[in-house]
């Protein structure tokens, strides 16, 4: 081995090492990416035609007047400038996930994003659909973009609770990451036992129109599923409820494989979720972002058990 | 409806100005190898392509060359990071103007290939020659089609996650003791700065070459998800 490649060998070594990311920091890239492909979809034809301030729109409804007057008028606003506003949301976006992942400004960044999830969870998707009752979470319920904000807050790059058991713990504490995943995964189980959703053919009809445009494959996988799901919508209701409060019961589990077997569940429920959603709709060419399937397993990655000798190191 | 076409030219513009860069340091390369610092003459020359090329599917004014002679050169790119990647897997030894990481390199010039080959022909009657990509319509969807946007989705998602692994690389870190260091971009702080090689070694700008990386991999998922 020549000298000249032993330097190189030795250098990329001593930057490898000084490069060693920890678990916090690789969800928050992955953050960043979601952010980043999210404005890269928003950069798509269909979201400069007139589409997409009716898609907006559309959000509106089936929720209470105070809630859906805003985005009704901000759709409107935006179809009367529709180049212009969906460049600048595009970018934001661009710039939310590039921000993310460079060290200097994740704090500004992770910020920002908080404050434009809240934005466009309301404007944007109707506040997940959680008021209007006929939202499940196999259709994306309650909304990806909170998901985002959520993750946000529990990546926060403080360490306030070093020795914390798992990554999300470590920002703002076991017991106050412990109640936002409570929180999550309770509100999916109560979501999916509301009276729209547990109709005979509820589930399977939103899995169904979940199908319509997607590639051959994926609308096939669907509808297969929503056979599946046909007239057993109660019954189903039931099962996925009883199954979101087993994961929502997760990292409040004294015991830790109890708690990996309700993080390993969790990641199956959002894989199953995010087939049913179509994959957010990505393939169609007019999907907004990838629906919250990524999400819930970003979110779980999270509140996966430290070792405890990487727990001491955080 | 399409991309707006100012859309289209503000990423064509991102890409002239990588080539440029890329152009311009391809022109210090001598004075650099001087300053014993990696030159990667390789990955300079195929990033200055792909803005070439990329420009040009962005915007038609600004096309060069035809379709088959981008996708010999991208195709003798792949192959040339391809065996360089075999090759430092196998544990051989790398000179200063060789890319130390041609697996990205690889990925981008497979993603290019993919959108020059898997892009429709223009033909006078079914699309207009002079349309970019930008603005142009994919087929209907098909098995094909399918196919194609599954790709496209992968490519993409790929892209951006090597985009942001460079964004992260940005960061300002402390400076290496060795003076031949081409893992780090940031050269030693206390490298000497009068001397005409040196100069040149700070013209070389690694974390200007960083944001070219990014904008390239920016733009080149962008193309991508136009295609899905």
């Amino acid at each position: 081995m020549s000298e000249g490649l032993a330097a190189v060998r030795a250098a990329a070594v001593g930057a490898a090492g000084r490069d060693r990311l920890d678990t916090r920091r690789k969800l928050q890239l992955a953050l960043s990416a979601a952010w980043l492909f999210d404005g890269l979809l928003q950069y798509q034809p269909a979201m400069f035609s007139k589409s997409f301030p009716q898609m907006l729109a559309g959000s509106a409804a089936g929720n209470p007047a105070p809630v859906a007057a805003p985005i009704v008028w901000s759709a409107t606003f935006i179809g009367h400038h529709l180049v212009i506003s969906n460049g600048v949301f595009a970018t934001i976006q661009v710039l939310l996930g590039l921000g993310i992942a460079w060290r200097p400004t994740v704090k500004a960044a992770l910020a920002a994003s908080v404050v434009w999830s809240a934005g466009v969870w309301w404007l944007g998707e109707g506040l997940g659909g959680i008021l209007t009752g006929s939202l499940s979470p196999l259709a994306g319920a309650p909304g990806a973009v909170v998901l985002y904000a959520l993750l946000a807050v529990l990546l926060w790059p403080a360490d306030r609770h070093p020795a914390a058991p798992f990554v999300a713990a470590r920002a703002v504490g076991t017991r106050v990451a412990q109640a936002s995943w409570l929180i999550l995964w309770g509100t999916m189980a109560v979501l999916a036992l509301l009276s729209g959703i547990r109709a005979p053919g509820a589930l399977s009809d939103s899995v169904l129109a979940m199908s319509h445009g997607q590639p051959g494959w994926l609308a096939w996988l669907d509808a297969r599923f929503a056979d599946a799901l046909a007239g057993h919508g109660l019954a189903a209701s039931i099962v996925l409820a009883v199954l979101l409060l087993a994961v929502a019961m997760g990292p409040w589990r004294a015991a830790l494989t109890l708690t990996r077997a309700a993080l390993v569940l969790a990641i199956a429920l959002a894989m199953i979720f995010w087939l049913a959603e179509g994959t957010g709709g990505v393939l169609t060419g007019t999907a907004t972002d990838p629906n919250t399937g990524p999400l819930l397993i970003l979110i779980a990655v999270a509140f996966w058990p430290l070792r405890v000798s990487t727990a001491k190191e955080g | 409806m399409g991309s707006p076409t100012w859309l289209a030219g503000v990423f064509a513009a991102m890409m002239l100005a990588v080539a440029a860069f890329c152009a311009g340091r391809l022109l210090l390369a001598r004075g650099v190898r001087r300053a014993r610092r990696p030159a990667e003459l390789d990955s300079n020359l195929v990033n200055l392509l792909m803005g070439v090329a990329m420009a040009g599917m962005l915007a038609t004014a600004l096309r060069i060359g035809t379709p088959a002679l981008w996708i010999t050169l991208f195709g003798l790119g792949a192959a040339w990071f391809g065996a360089q990647a075999l090759r430092l897997r196998g544990g051989a030894a790398l000179t200063p103007w060789q890319c130390a990481r041609p697996i990205p390199h690889l990925l981008e010039c497979g993603a290019m290939l993919y959108m020059l080959l898997a892009l429709p022909t223009p033909h006078p009657s079914t699309l207009h020659p002079s349309i970019p990509m930008a603005t142009a319509s994919m087929p209907a969807a098909d098995t094909s089609h399918s196919a194609l946007s599954a790709i496209s989705l992968l490519l993409a998602v790929v892209l951006t996650a090597h985009v942001v692994w460079q964004a992260n690389a940005l960061t300002p870190r402390p400076a290496p003791a060795s003076t031949f260091a081409p893992a780090s971009p940031f050269p030693p702080a206390s490298a000497p700065a009068a001397t005409p090689t040196a100069a040149c070694a700070r013209v070389l700008a690694p974390r200007c070459a960083i944001c070219c990386k990014i904008a390239m991999g920016i733009t080149m998922a962008y193309m991508l998800v136009l295609m899905l």
